[in-house]
């Protein structure tokens, strides 16, 4: 069975006993786009899978309240966005550490993760991506990894495209610096 | 028109440009055939959780409940506080007393006594010594409770 339309899965999600179906069916269309993001973001499975399900859970209790003004899509993005940022804020929170160590603690369960399967360039890209702020990390992987429109980021994260433009620039010098300095040191 | 902005502002950046954009991160084998059915058993068990305590109310939801019950509570001491008192049952605070009469009220001592302390009456009017260690003997002999002690020294 093919993707149902947002129309469609909002129109199923509406009628009580359809509900649950809707509910299936909308979380089998988009958990994956989501979880590339969330994984990203907070690189361990355990913590992504748990996030991903925060985002789920959300979508469940808004979903009576969602206005089609905008995407579906964009809706559950911006939710996996926020709550993405919030799980990385309460790990500092509950940690009581500098975002330098947060950085150093993602870096290595990404060196240490068993299920990441990239190359070593790919993992010097990674490692670069993880010493970005949280917000600009965000901003890198919608746009680089995940090859969203500015307005849509817009959307995402209620930030002005000229911001986000800005954000996206600084960060994509600072990775190709890194990267760059990461293989002439390592060679 | 997407990809072409794309690589403009990546022009300066040719390491970042020449980079395959592959998903590097392993996902559990069978993770998203399990996931929907598991995010969706929790969904259904938080409904059920929220709605519990809640059916007689019907679909009213219990954050306008709490609201209402708040601002029901803020009416009630509100009204209590500053309620004005009938002039046929003065308040406490409209009684007038002065120290003379608090002092000389007229009031029969011993009966405040009685009122107040019903054991007191019952007890014998000893008349202590003035040395100290006599007067805790005598206090520890008589066993009396150590409040009505320290009240009566």
């Amino acid at each position: 069975m093919g993707d149902l339309s947002e129309s469609e899965l909002l129109a199923l999600f509406r009628v009580e006993e359809s509900r649950n179906r809707a509910f299936n069916l909308l979380v089998r269309q988009y958990q994956q786009r989501l979880y590339g993001f969330i994984r990203r973001m907070v690189t361990d499975h355990d913590e992504a899978k748990d996030v991903l399900q925060n985002v789920f859970l959300k979508a469940w209790t808004g979903l009576d309240g969602f206005r089609a003004d905008s995407q579906l899509y964009t809706w559950l993005y911006r939710i996996a966005h926020n709550e993405s940022l919030n799980h990385l804020r309460r790990m500092k929170r509950g940690l009581f550490v500098s975002e330098a160590s947060v950085v150093e603690r993602l870096i290595t369960t990404l060196d240490s993760s068993e299920h990441f399967s990239g190359d070593a360039i790919q993992r010097k890209l990674q490692r670069a991506v993880m010493r970005l702020p949280d917000k600009q990390r965000a901003v890198f992987t919608m746009k680089y990894f995940d090859g969203m429109k500015y307005e849509t980021m817009s959307e995402v994260t209620g930030t002005s495209v000229g911001a986000l433009k800005s954000s996206y620039h600084i960060a994509v010098k600072k990775i190709e610096e890194w990267v760059t300095n990461d293989q002439t040191r390592s060679t | 028109m997407q990809q072409h902005d794309e690589h403009d502002e990546l022009t300066g950046a040719p390491t970042l440009r020449s980079l395959p954009r592959k998903n590097p991160f392993v996902v559990p084998e069978g993770f998203f055939d399990r996931f929907p059915h598991a995010v969706q058993q929790q969904a259904i068990e938080a409904q059920r959780t929220a709605g519990r305590g809640w059916h007689l109310f019907g679909r009213v939801p219990p954050t306008r409940l709490v609201l209402g019950g708040v601002a029901a509570l803020a009416v009630a001491i509100a009204s209590w506080t500053f309620w004005p008192a009938s002039p046929d049952e003065p308040g406490i605070a409209e009684v007038p007393w002065t120290s003379e009469e608090l002092l000389h009220g007229g009031y029969d001592v011993e009966l405040l006594y009685t009122e107040l302390h019903p054991d007191l009456v019952e007890m014998d009017v000893v008349a202590l010594p003035d040395d100290d260690a006599t007067v805790l003997a005598y206090l520890e002999g008589q066993n009396l409770p150590l409040d009505l002690l320290i009240e009566q020294l």
